[in-house]
């Protein structure tokens, strides 16, 4: 990334924060709240302690992961709206292995992860194979798919019931907190694996596209099929492999909220959803949510990736500024006549704000590549190239762009 | 008739069936309007809950045609923001329609909290008189309209200059520009009939169908009209039919007793158009328009 690249995002970062900024004074102003009174509250609360920070990273856990699992699926031009659907079959299944197999913690963990990215990915086979024989877009199949998994999961008893019913539950899963501390004292204890099971994946994900032939190779499929197929690269199987491993991961976004014990997983951003009021910032030994009224995580997930970019560290950001903004509103909102409703707006405001800046950014960076072009060398200086260091993207900014098409589908093929 | 499916045949259940696939109908010709301008609009389920909330927030105070009226309006208006970013800003528009579904659903609950009170559902809401029609029993005004303007849509895409104009926008903007086409016009033209549909199909489920506006009320009939739009190409009639089919499966759970199966029935519409799509899905890699379903993202 070029010194203007850096400097136009982090200005662009600075215009969201901005913007959110403002809507919170626009919002206290028309609640007919007063605004200095409102940060009053806010600095009043216990947001920045140590101890909600952690709780705030396990509330932003699962978003990360429903990040991640779209921005996996983009990099290979895949839309995956159905991380909700995936989400709750991914979740279910988890709950059966937690509730059927009779085995040590360990094996438990194992299986019932493996079980949860498998369901996930099951119930994405339909539209990957839609994709690959008929050319349908995944976009329409994948959220049309996410409605039935939810129509269904609302019919199932067993989704309607907390899994604190299981004597299992909380054994062996991924809402097991890191470390557990007697009277959930010490903020260690707050933290699910969740959290760098997440990180790991955003990490793993900035690794493989940066320091690995994938990154080049998917940029390659996406800009310039033609040459990507001579390169090597298999476009339908790419598209396939890319909306079935999205899948699989969004399979593992439910677990911590469902499979909770003594975990804090309960709010966060569930005030976002359809489920209901807005929990108080959670405490220790909170309780897990039935699958049905599990967090509407397609659309956050979407909101994730949309601040953050589809970039590894860009949505590990982005996850926790939502979290924190929703835990901010509950927090200070009522002292300040916010109602948790009106919360959703600073959500709503930083996401617009982020993908306008990043447009903006775009646009400053693509007329910058445009003008260092242009510019002639000088002698003894080395000639002006258009991208310094590893390409961040092609030089127009378009990140993700069209792929296959008849030519080189039906030459893979 | 077999015993038991009598009800099948009553004109409350027809009317039913006729009357639910109104709004799916009405939003299956906006996504027409778009395909045919080659623009992709994931924000109908967006666009479609602005119409439902403000239709079902106004109507109260002004009365159930006000209350369509600004439903279109919002409708509309959120779909110029959509062409506003992606025309104009040169926003993705994958992008801006999943921004704008954000918005949308983010705006409408404050505003249903602020106009219905902390649940956010509505009280009952008056509607327009009813129609009486043999066989059918009483029909919103909705129905004729609906046909109308889909007769509208019809003749102006295959007989008038509305449908050469946006092929060409869409399979060829250059040589649409060179010919004297504002594009952008064009463009802005498409997105706002697609939202004004969209509004009017949201506000006729919350006010002339549903009866009330609650939380989360449109269910994916956005999305299972793009879905639609996918499946029957660019027909309009063919729109009809899979509209009418549909609003039939969705008119069916009413009618039919509480059972332990009752329960999955919502899930009969989504299932069925993806079993249609696996079968009579063609296969549409956009070979004309640069701005197709395999356009890839930018963001």
């Amino acid at each position: 990334m070029t010194a203007v690249g850096v400097a136009a995002r982090l200005t662009g970062l600075l215009a969201a924060g901005l913007a959110v900024a403002l809507a919170w004074i626009g919002l206290v102003a028309l609640g007919g709240g007063s605004v200095s009174g409102s940060v009053d509250a806010l600095a009043g609360t216990s947001l920045l302690r140590a101890d909600s920070l952690a709780a705030a990273a396990t509330g932003a856990a699962p978003l990360l992961l429903a990040g991640l699992a779209i921005a996996i699926g983009l990099r290979a031009g895949v839309v995956n709206l159905g991380v909700q659907g995936q989400a709750l079959v991914g979740a279910l299944a988890a709950l059966l292995v937690q509730q059927r197999l009779l085995a040590p913690p360990g094996l438990v963990l194992a299986v019932s992860v493996a079980a949860a990215m498998a369901a996930g990915l099951a119930w994405a086979l339909l539209p990957a194979l839609l994709l690959s024989w008929r050319g349908l877009p995944e976009a329409l199949t994948t959220v049309l798919g996410s409605f039935v998994a939810v129509a269904l999961v609302a019919a199932l008893p067993l989704a309607g019931q907390p899994a604190a019913t299981s004597p299992l539950a909380g054994t062996g899963s991924l809402a097991m907190p890191l470390r557990r501390v007697a009277d959930g004292a010490a903020w260690p204890s707050l933290v699910t694996w969740t959290v760098p099971v997440a990180l790991l994946g955003a990490v793993a994900l900035a690794l493989v596209l940066r320091a690995t032939r994938v990154g080049p190779r998917l940029r390659a499929m996406l800009d310039e099929p033609r040459a990507a197929l001579l390169a090597g690269v298999r476009p339908g199987a790419t598209t396939r492999i890319a909306l079935l491993l999205s899948a699989a991961v969004a399979g593992l976004v439910g677990l911590q909220d469902t499979l909770a014990q003594g975990a804090p997983v309960a709010g966060g951003l569930g005030t976002i959803a359809t489920s209901g009021a807005a929990a108080p910032l959670a405490g220790p030994g909170a309780a897990p949510v039935a699958i049905a009224h599990l967090p509407d995580y397609g659309l956050l997930a979407v909101a994730v990736v949309l601040v953050g970019r589809a970039s590894g560290l860009g949505m590990v950001v982005a996850a926790f500024a939502l979290e924190l903004l929703d835990r901010a509103g509950a927090a200070a909102g009522p002292a300040a006549g916010l109602s948790t409703g009106r919360v959703v707006v600073l959500q709503v405001v930083l996401v617009v704000a982020a993908v306008l800046a990043a447009r903006v950014v775009r646009g400053v960076t693509a007329s910058h590549l445009a003008r260092s072009a242009r510019r002639p060398a000088r002698k003894g200086s080395e000639p002006a190239r258009p991208v310094d260091g590893p390409v961040e993207g092609p030089v127009d900014g378009r990140l993700l762009e069209p792929t296959i098409d008849d030519a080189t589908e039906g030459a893979h093929a | 008739m077999p015993s038991g499916l009598e009800w099948l045949a009553t004109p409350a259940f027809t009317g039913a069936a006729v009357q639910a696939a109104v709004p799916l109908y009405l939003l299956v010709l906006g996504a027409l309007v778009c395909e045919r301008a080659g623009l992709v609009n994931l924000g109908l389920e967006g666009m479609m809950l602005a119409g439902a909330c403000v239709g079902a927030a106004i109507a109260p105070w002004l009365g159930p045609g006000a209350g369509i009226a600004f439903g279109v309006i919002a409708g509309a208006w959120v779909a110029l923001l959509h062409a506003l970013a992606t025309v104009q800003f040169g926003v993705d528009q994958i992008v801006s329609g999943l921004t704008l579904n954000l918005v949308a659903f983010g705006a409408a609950r404050p505003l249903a909290t602020r106009a219905f009170g902390a649940s956010g559902t509505s009280p009952t809401l008056g509607h327009l008189p009813a129609i009486a029609v043999p066989w059918l029993g009483g029909l919103t005004p909705l129905v004729p309209a609906a046909l109308l303007i889909g007769l509208a849509v019809l003749v102006a895409l295959r007989f008038g200059v509305a449908g050469p104009r946006l092929d060409a926008a869409s399979a060829a903007p250059l040589a649409a520009e060179g010919a004297g086409l504002d594009t952008e016009r064009l463009r802005y033209g498409a997105l706002a009939v697609c939202g004004a549909l969209a509004g009017l199909a949201g506000a006729g489920l919350s006010i002339e169908l549903v009866g009330h506006y609650q939380p989360g009320i449109t269910q994916g009939r956005g999305f299972l009209a793009l879905a639609l739009c996918v499946l029957v190409g660019r027909s309009v009639l063919g729109g009809l039919v899979a509209a009418a089919l549909l609003g039939a499966l969705q008119a069916v759970p009413a009618f039919l007793p509480a059972g332990p199966g009752s329960s999955v029935l919502p899930v009969a519409p989504f299932l069925v158009v993806l079993v249609a799509l696996a079968v009579l899905g063609r296969r549409r890699v956009s070979r004309t328009a640069p701005d197709g379903w395999r356009a890839g993202v930018t963001l």
